[in-house]
């Protein structure tokens, strides 16, 4: 299959290019769907170096399961996602420590249900904003978590504070396109 | 960690009630989803094409403690471990990012914010790889070494303020400590350079060091 770029070909299908041993579908994978897998490793880790483990060991599985995705079965971004977290499960399994004294109180932790659950939504949430224009996703980003107000934005910017504004809006309403299964 | 914005202060001029609750349920995904993370330099690029069945496999991109266990998944699964040569930086010229040469095409010097501090950092930027990537060699001395969930990072700030991250790492308790780090932004945008301290007690991130004029 000749692509120029694979900005237009879905998860599904470059899952499928990369089982029949495309390496630059590989490397366009990995692109897309580093950061949701770095952030999903880290949120269940809870520690960088092994969450970049777990990057490498889901990638790992990712270029050695490829083959047997069936694209009929369903999407590719819920089996990237078990993918990725079979190999979190595995990477926390294998290098949890024994607790050093029994906790006196149940922890007021989500449980595993609602930890998958919030999983998944912040998987998504985070693949959809990579998906957004860079001056759009550059104004959200500011504004949820850089801590600055929307003047602010527009002085850092150096644009209108209605682009701002604008640009907010728009990014919004497009992550709502992407996300409305989940909203 | 920032204060999370209200959304009746982003969104305005939404013409319909029901467009508005569309957007409200985005503005509380964002909010409970939280930040992606900064990825790594270690993980910024792709880990490679997967070598041939005939080729060894490169495991350079590994960190130590995987070796071990890639070896033997590499010799159960022939041909399903990666190739990293350009992560090794032995690319040719128009690999993506290699390591800082060691004639670096800028090297910039950074001096505490407190002045009675005598710490002191530089950053070796090497030159723009064909991917956008800017590698750097940042060298740090006499910071504090920090206990764990608090961190350092080099920043780009514009008008004083940090705006972009290319990076966290902590230092040694002794001594210079040096780690490899990658920018993929357009320099001229920002104004300097700086490292900021992050504080997980406050979650407040504190300028410590600045580019010197």
């Amino acid at each position: 299959m000749f692509v120029l770029s694979y900005s237009d070909v879905s998860d599904g299908e470059l899952i499928r290019m990369v089982g029949s041993g495309d390496r630059t579908a590989f490397d366009a994978l990995y692109r897309r769907y580093a950061r949701p897998v770095f952030g999903l490793a880290l949120r269940r880790l809870g520690d960088r170096g092994r969450a970049e483990d777990a990057v490498q060991e889901t990638f790992a599985s990712v270029w050695r399961a490829a083959g047997s995705y069936k694209p009929e079965r369903g999407p590719g971004a819920p089996w990237l996602y078990a993918v990725a977290r079979n190999a979190i499960v595995d990477n926390g399994r294998a290098k949890r420590e024994p607790p050093v004294e029994a906790p006196d109180e149940v922890a007021a932790e989500d449980g595993p249900a609602d930890r998958a659950e919030s999983g998944w939504i912040a998987w998504r949430v985070h693949r959809a904003l990579a998906e957004l224009p860079e001056r759009e996703r550059r104004v959200i980003e500011l504004a949820y978590w850089g801590g600055r107000s929307q003047s602010e934005i527009a002085e850092l910017l150096e644009i209108p504070i209605g682009t701002v504004k604008t640009r907010t809006r728009t990014g919004l309403a497009r992550l709502a396109a992407v996300l409305e299964d989940v909203l | 960690m920032t204060r999370s914005p209200e959304f009746d202060d982003l969104v305005e001029g939404v013409e319909t009630e029901e467009e508005r609750d569309r957007l409200r349920r985005v503005h509380e995904l964002l909010v409970a989803s939280g930040p992606p993370p900064e990825l790594s330099p270690a993980l910024l690029s792709s880990p490679g094409a997967p070598p041939a069945e005939d080729e060894e496999p490169d495991t350079a991109w590994l960190p130590p403690r995987r070796l071990g266990a890639t070896l033997l998944a590499g010799a159960a699964l022939a041909g399903a471990a990666f190739g990293a040569g350009y992560i090794a930086g032995n690319g040719p010229d128009d690999s993506p990012t290699a390591a800082p040469a060691a004639q670096p095409a800028r090297v910039i010097s950074l001096r505490p914010s407190d002045q009675n501090n005598t710490s002191g950092a530089s950053i070796r930027l090497g030159r723009r790889g064909a991917d956008g990537n800017w590698p750097m060699t940042l060298t740090v001395r006499g910071l504090d070494h920090l206990s764990r969930g608090n961190y350092y990072s080099l920043v780009l700030t514009k008008k004083g303020k940090p705006v972009v991250t290319c990076g966290t790492f902590n230092v040694s308790p002794k001594g210079a400590t040096t780690v490899e780090l990658i920018a993929a932004y357009d320099l001229e945008g920002f104004d300097a350079w700086a490292i900021t301290r992050y504080d997980k007690s406050t979650h407040g991130d504190t300028i410590v060091m600045t580019e010197t004029a």
